[in-house]
């Protein structure tokens, strides 16, 4: 048990505390959390502002991916349920294992999720640009388009968004040159699992679910075939609740004898 | 001189005397076989539309099977993307290309295409793999390309990656890629080489309590994780440790709450911390182990014997793959410990029969019976088969293919606890090949060795039986369109049943069987093996009957009395008895059989069986009976050549009856010195002997002479075949008695003065008169009856009540199972929730309303006077009439689908416009179409005159000639009058010669060495045809054809006629000419061809297989399995259609080489290491064949380079390894990644590189297939140009 020597030790340790006190809940404010949007606060957090601007359009574009097999608008598609479900895996004729028709599907959601958030990047730059001037600070804004780069992992979305962004507020000045924003969507995982079905039918005609499934309780794959042999997976994120649906077509038997 | 003459005569007469002994017995032979050459006929063979279906079958199959021949006979475009998106598609014609492609249309197929060729996929960032990728699609995306579509590349290599608690199955970039990613150290197990064993490591992780510093009380703050979590962050590990272990001196209290934990299947115990402890167990301390972590293993067990569930109130040992999981409490599923909200819940399912199923096990389902039951397939129009599966807890369901297209296979294990657990799987129905190696000369070898075949025999009577190989599981068609039917057609034989009048009356002399019920019975189950035939129930029992019969009963009937007879010969008609046993039998079919599971196949091999024959091959049976008769007609010749012989000599006998008596005493006389002579000169024997020896020949060669004429003469009235054995015999006998008298009679009075006996004479006269009497009384006319059975499309039946019942068996309805229930029922909304199988026409009472085609008209032709009642049909030229015989097409257009017949006679009602079954004429009544549709055309023959009634030999007689048409809709209802269409015919005949329309072999090139060739040709009319190696005059030509030349004997390309082509040369030109009017006695209505159609054969030079790759070579790789690509080059032959195959299994299956020519490759996939030995073949359509056999030995390189020699030159370091490989320095650890470190120059066996002195430097080498010993080789340091290891 401590036990003070006098009173003025005692004063000495209460005013130590306090100062330390006062220190941290000022750190705690300048460093830790920044300035923050919200109903009549003082401080605004560019970076937070643009982050959940950015998170809300990925994770608009992945809704939108993912019934359609990855893409926005698919080209080369079979509707199902009334959705337009891109084939990921294709061959028109019969016998003949499907040919893979997005082997780099990676890139490419990428690439739509990138066009997709593109313009909306935009807009997140152009509202923060109004919130900054509703509060009579100045925003400086490079004009050229603003340059990002798409990239997924597991569980994640990464938006490395490059722009020049000089704030000034009062008599502060803060420039950004990049924001990173890191989305939790499982988007990646969805697109790995599609890959393993296409490549197990690509090779084998086939996509054992049941066993896939057993192996990785996380997924819960559906297979619906229509009569033309296409095959729809309907691929479940059990973490998520999300749900992806990819269309393949391929060693498909002709009725009767083809004639 | 006379002695020469002499020993001549001896020499003839002996040589009669051996040539009568046999000739006799041939002689009595043909006697009677006469009877048989007319049974022996070609009914037991597949009827000659047959055999133009299996042609276009097999060349369908070629373009369906092979992409490559699908290029040269389609002239297919390529595109690398089309305007869907699609990356590097095919089309049939440039037109469709030009139309569909974004880009240029590449006038080749997709193998020819660089960029559309198929390999792997490798994204260098992510490190996927992706199969079977189009060069483009790779590239375009910023892939790497790797020549190799099956992933049997380093880059695709796969192990197992650790990380974290998890362990995924990944190449080793995809590894590298997580850990730059997570920033957990890459631990990458390339010896893991199955999922399997990546997944089970995943669970096996080393755990225990990970200390990160203390708590202002000075108790260690604890967390229970993985090692390299742990590690992560740098905290103190003590494996296999609980948090709650006294030991640690920690503040978390063991046992607080059991709860499940996400991704993994038990309950556990979590500590006052929240930190994962043991899996649950009610027995506290026997779950805490002292707090030490127990393995699931040593954990309590959920599981009693084949009881899953056992112990669920007291245990949390729950596993997935046995059908239990952690989850909430429910009623009837909890822990005992009242307070613990979670229990292993079951996973299990009850099926439709109500068994438990466990989770994770797949069974299949079906509609009805499948399969083969006795000697027919048993799967129903609009059934499928359906895979349904167990996971957690719910059972889900997956359609096979719809058409049958996929077959539902299913195998059980037989677990250790009890029960069995069902694995289940959807596998391509491989039953169109059973049907196309009908085609093959090994066909039955092959169909009893694909498992999705079974021998389909056909056995109706001794001359008609035969084999085919059919479906075990026929695939469907599509019921609306009749489209993929035509299988069908392959039932559709017609059996020739013989009488034969005899002196008792008319007799059965072949296929007798034909004319019984059995017939459409056994021809129906033939019918219905093909596909969707003949008369079948559907899936829900609805039988409906497609087939026609004629001259026997239908099925279900039985015969009743047989009719009078007309004249000589009956009619054979049949008064129809109901016997439905056969009927109920098929019924059954839609009967679900309990138990009944198509059997999983070992069908690997077929799945890439796709070699074509080059010829039509023979049913086993068929053969047989043909070498039968071969081998009979060979007897002949040889026993008979003598035999022959004396037929000649005695038909000319009759001619030269009285010479050959004369003739023969001359030769005899002559015969008599010559033995005197030859036998050396003893002229006292001769003269002793000679007589005797002349009697003797007289009698022989009169008995000779008199059983070849009578057999003759039975052969050339006809009478033989009417005639028993016996019967024939003693008229032979007789015959050879009057004749031996005679002889005996006239060699006498040459040599010892007899005078010729009247009782030979007598003898022959009464045989003769014997044969007259029968001739008169009509033995031995035969008649021959065409028992025809026709198998049609199976159809639904009218209407669509029963549409809606479609999904009702708890099955997904589908488009065909929509279809199979009714004409009127149509599938609808496919692909959403709304599916639907809904009838189209509910209340449509109202028959089709015919209208007349115009695009569908012939030129020439002109519709005239269209109204509701018909229309007529004019010749636009002259006075309108259409010349008999003239073949016409025109078209008619319903306005909703509807089927139509037609009849001759006006006001029929419309059941029996139909095909007859007890006539041969064909205008009775007939189908127009087959199914239903919306338009059709109609191509037909104009009748003759005769046909009509009136003489052709008019030119100014016309007459009309009316079809009378009725067509039903979907619910059955049919118009109540007719559409009249209306013709004039005139005489004109038919002035102009045949066109040949069709030849087979259609090419010039025979087979090397042949010497014949067999040629078939077809003409557009019936006709005549001739051969000659000349170009003459038809009448001048000296070959003849063998045509059919009946009106129903019309092919798909017309009327045929087969033919030998000797080929004495290399190169043969024959010339044909046809003559129509084949019926025409009068020359003068006979028309031939003025020019000669010149048909060449070339024979080929025999087809070598040059040379061959890999052969007697060791290939090494570092993948298993590996790609090998078979080459073989080949000369001879017909080089632009000559396909190779390999076998792997000494010739039992080939695998197709792609190209055509002279060059055939493919790459293999699937090598494991060790020895190969295959088999190569080469044929070309012209029947060469070529084998060859290579070897070649695969070696995996799994081992890593060994650095053998490191030394310094200065500051230049070179190492030295045992093989090719790359190497790299780095100075910062051992297991450094081998891309970050200094790649050292040269990549074979030396490797150089400059280093810093004194310095310490890790050397990592890695061969050309990416092994290494995933951490340094060597640890080395260079000290004043000295190497040292260290």
């Amino acid at each position: 048990m401590l036990k003070p020597r006098n009173k003025k030790a005692q004063i000495a340790i209460w005013v130590i505390l306090a100062l330390v006190l006062a220190g941290g809940i000022i750190l705690f404010f300048t460093l830790e959390r920044g300035p923050i949007l919200g109903a009549g606060a003082a401080v605004f957090n560019p970076e937070q502002y643009i982050e959940k601007c950015t998170e809300t359009a990925v994770n608009e574009a992945v809704d939108l991916l993912l019934p359609h097999g990855g893409f926005l608008e698919p080209k080369n598609f079979k509707v199902y349920n009334g959705t337009n479900i891109s084939y990921l895996c294709l061959h028109s004729g019969y016998f003949r294992p499907c040919t893979n028709q997005h082997p780099m599907l990676v890139n490419e959601v990428s690439d739509e999720i990138k066009s997709y958030i593109s313009p909306r990047i935009e807009s997140c730059f152009g509202n923060l640009k109004n919130e900054i001037e509703k509060r009579d600070s100045v925003i400086e804004l490079s004009a050229a388009p603003t340059e990002f780069n798409v990239s997924m992992a597991p569980g994640k979305v990464f938006v490395n968004i490059a722009k020049n962004v000089k704030i000034t507020e009062k008599e502060t000045t803060r420039t950004f040159e990049k924001f990173d924003v890191e989305v939790a969507n499982p988007i990646y995982d969805f697109t790995n699992v599609a890959l393993d079905i296409v490549n197990s039918e690509a090779k084998y005609c086939t996509f054992l679910y049941v066993g896939y499934m057993l192996s990785y309780p996380r997924w819960d794959v559906r297979i619906f075939v229509m009569s033309d042999s296409t095959k729809i997976y309907t691929i479940k994120d059990k973490e998520s609740g999300k749900k992806m649906n990819i269309a393949i077509r391929g060693c498909a038997m002709p009725p009767g004898m083809g004639i | 001189m006379e002695r020469k003459e002499h020993y001549f005569k001896a020499i003839f007469e002996i040589f009669i005397l051996v040539v009568a002994t046999i000739s006799f017995s041939y002689l009595m032979h043909e006697s009677y076989s006469l009877e048989n050459n007319i049974l022996i006929r070609e009914e037991n063979k597949f009827n000659s539309i047959s055999l133009g279906l299996l042609l276009i079958l097999k060349v369908i199959n070629k373009i369906l099977w092979d992409e490559k021949n699908f290029v040269s006979a389609l002239e297919i475009n390529s595109c690398e993307l089309s305007k869907t998106g699609q990356v590097c598609v095919e089309y049939l014609s440039a037109s469709e290309c030009l139309d569909k492609c974004a880009e240029q249309c590449i006038p080749t197929s997709l193998s020819g295409v660089s960029n559309c060729k198929l390999g792997s996929c490798f994204d260098s960032i992510e490190g996927t793999c992706q199969l079977n990728s189009p060069k483009r699609a790779c590239e375009s995306n910023g892939g790497t390309w790797l020549n190799d579509p099956n992933g049997n590349v380093a880059q695709c290599k796969k192990g197992c990656c650790v990380h974290g608690n998890n362990a995924n199955f990944w190449t080793e970039r995809q590894c590298t890629r997580a850990s730059e990613i997570s920033g957990i150290a890459k631990d990458f197990r390339a010896d893991i080489r199955t999922e399997f064993d990546c997944i089970v490591l995943s669970g096996a992780q080393e755990e225990g309590a990970c200390l990160t510093g203390k708590d202002v009380a000075g108790k260690n703050n604890c967390k229970f994780a993985t090692k390299a979590l742990c590690l992560q962050a740098r905290g103190e590990f003590y494996s296999g440790y609980l948090c709650s272990n006294a030991e640690l001196n920690t503040n978390c209290v063991k046992q607080k709450t059991s709860s499940c934990v996400e991704g993994k299947d038990e309950i556990y115990w979590f500590d006052s911390c929240g930190n994962r402890e043991n899996i649950y167990s009610a027995n506290k301390e026997s779950s805490w182990n002292d707090g030490k972590v127990l393995g699931k293993d040593e954990s309590c067990s959920l599981i009693s014997g084949n009881n899953y569930l056992a112990n669920q109130g007291t245990c949390g040992n729950c596993n997935f793959l046995l059908s239990s999981r952690c989850g909430n409490k429910t009623a009837t599923e909890r822990l005992s410990d009242a307070i613990q909200k979670d229990v292993c819940r079951s996973l299990t399912c009850r099926d439709e029969n109500g068994n438990t199923r466990q989770n994770g096990e797949t069974w299949c389902v079906y509609q009805g019976a499948i399969g083969v039951d006795g000697n027919r397939a048993a799967d129903t129009p609009g059934s499928r088969h359906f895979m349904r599966s167990c996971f957690e807890g719910e059972v889900r369901i997956e359609s096979c293919g719809d058409y049958r297209t996929k077959v539902c296979v299913e195998s059980k294990t037989n677990l250790e606890g009890g029960g069995t657990f069902s694995n289940a799987a959807c596998v391509p129905n491989l039953g169109d090949l059973c049907v196309i190696y009908n085609t093959e000369d090994d066909r039955i070898k092959k169909c009893n060795e694909n498992p999705f075949c079974f021998v389909k025999e056909t056995d109706i009577s001794h001359e008609f039986s035969f084999k085919l190989c059919a479906p075990k599981y026929p695939v469907g068609h599509n019921l609306a369109t009749g489209e993929g039917s035509s299988a069908c057609a392959l039932a559709s034989q017609k059996c020739t049943a013989v009488k034969v009048k005899k002196t008792s009356g008319w007799e059965w002399k072949a296929n007798e069987d034909c004319t019984k019920p059995e017939f459409a019975q056994k021809m129906n189950n033939l019918c219905m093996s093909l596909g969707d035939c003949g008369a079948e129930v559907n899936y829900v029992g609805d039988l409906t009957e497609n087939y026609k019969v004629r001259h026997t009963p239908r099925l279900g009937q039985i015969m009743g009395i047989i009719k009078p007879s007309i004249g000589i010969f009956p009619r054979y008609g049949y008064v129809p008895n109901p016997n439905n046993a056969y009927l109920n039998n098929i019924k059954k079919y839609s009967d679900v059989v309990p138990g009944q599971v198509a059997e999983s196949p070992d069908a690997g091999e077929f799945y890439g069986t796709v070699g074509i024959p080059n010829e039509l091959g023979e049913s086993g049976v068929v053969s047989d009976l043909e070498k039968a008769q071969a081998q009979m007609k060979t007897f002949g010749m040889i026993t008979g050549g003598a035999g022959a012989l004396m037929m000649y000599a005695a038909s000319q006998g009759i001619s030269l009856g009285a010479l050959s008596v004369t003739g023969a005493t001359e030769l005899t006389t002559a015969t008599l010195a010559a033995p005197s002579v030859s036998v050396g000169g003893a002229q006292g024997v001769a003269q002793t002997v000679g007589p005797q020896l002349s009697a003797a020949g007289g009698v022989i060669a009169g008995a000779a002479i008199g059983a070849g004429v009578t057999s003759w003469l039975i052969s050339a009235t006809g009478i033989g075949a009417g005639m028993s054995r016996d019967f024939a015999n003693a008229l032979i006998i007789a015959g050879a008695i009057g004749g031996a008298l005679i002889g005996t009679a006239t060699s006498a009075t040459i040599t010892a003065g007899s005078t010729v006996p009247v009782v030979g004479w007598v003898i022959v006269v009464i045989v003769l008169v014997v044969i007259v009497i029968l001739k008169l009384m009509g033995v031995g006319k035969v008649k021959e009856i065409h028992v025809n059975f026709r198998c049609l499309p199976w159809e639904p039946p009218r209407g669509g009540d029963k549409c809606e019942i479609c999904g009702d068996d708890g099955l997904p309805c589908s488009e065909y199972a929509c279809s199979a229930l009714g004409q009127t029922c149509k599938f609808v909304n496919e692909g959403t929730s709304q599916e639907k199988c809904i009838n189209i026409a509910p209340n449509d009472i109202s028959p089709p309303i015919i209208t007349p085609w115009q695009e569908e008209l012939q030129d020439g032709l002109v519709y005239q006077n269209p109204s509701d009642l018909g229309v007529n049909i004019r010749s636009s030229s002259g006075d309108g009439c259409i010349a008999a015989y003239s073949q016409i097409k025109f078209g008619l257009l319903l306005d909703k689908y509807g089927k139509c017949r037609y009849s001759t006679t006006p006001n029929k009602p419309y059941e029996e416009m139909t095909w007859s079954e007890t006539e041969d004429v064909a205008d009775v009544g007939e189908d127009l179409n087959i199914v239903f549709q919306k338009n059709m055309t109609v191509n037909m023959r104009m009748p003759s005159m005769e046909m009509l009634g009136l003489p052709s030999y008019d030119p100014n007689k016309q007459a009309d000639y009316t079809m009378y048409v009725k067509c039903e809709n979907g619910n059955g209802y049919v118009a109540n009058r007719d559409y009249a269409i209306k013709f004039c015919i005139k005489p004109g005949e038919d002035l102009t010669a045949p066109a040949i329309t069709k030849r087979n072999p259609a090419g010039e090139y025979v087979k090397a060495g042949a010497s014949e060739q067999n040629l078939s040709i077809w003409t557009n009319k019936p006709s005549n045809c001739k051969w000659d190696n000349a170009n003459k005059d038809y009448s001048a030509m000296l070959n003849n054809f063998t045509c059919a030349n009946g009106f129903d004997e019309q092919e798909l390309f017309g009327w045929r006629c087969d033919g030998t082509i000797p080929l004495p040369k290399d190169e043969t030109t024959i010339n044909v000419r046809c003559e129509n009017n084949p019926w025409q006695n009068d020359s003068t209505k006979r028309f031939s061809n003025s020019e000669s159609t010149p048909i060449k054969f070339k024979k080929t030079t025999p087809l070598v297989i040059d040379s061959a790759s890999p052969d007697d070579e060791t290939l090494v790789f570092g993948v298993e399995p590996a790609s090998v690509e078979v080459e073989a080059e080949t000369s001879g032959g017909i080089s632009s259609d000559t396909m190779c195959g390999v076998s792997f299994d000494n010739g039992r299956f080939f695998e197709p080489l792609e190209g055509y020519g002279n060059s055939h490759s493919k790459v293999f996939e699937s090598f494991s290491s060790g020895k190969k030995f295959l088999m190569l073949k080469c044929d070309d359509s012209a029947g060469n064949i070529a084998f060859r056999n290579i070897s070649f030995e695969v070696n995996i390189d799994r081992k890593a380079p060994e650095v053998t020699r490191i030394y310094a030159d200065g500051s230049a370091l070179t190492i030295k390894t045992d093989e090719n490989a790359d190497c790299a320095l780095s100075m910062d650890k051992c297991d450094f990644a081998f891309e970050n470190g200094t790649l050292m120059s040269g990549d074979e066996l030396a490797h150089t590189s400059s280093v810093e002195m004194n310095k310490i430097y890790y050397v990592m080498c890695k061969d050309d297939w990416d092994n290494s010993k995933g951490t340094c080789n060597k640890k080395i340091k260079v000290i004043g140009g000295i190497t040292q290891q260290l």
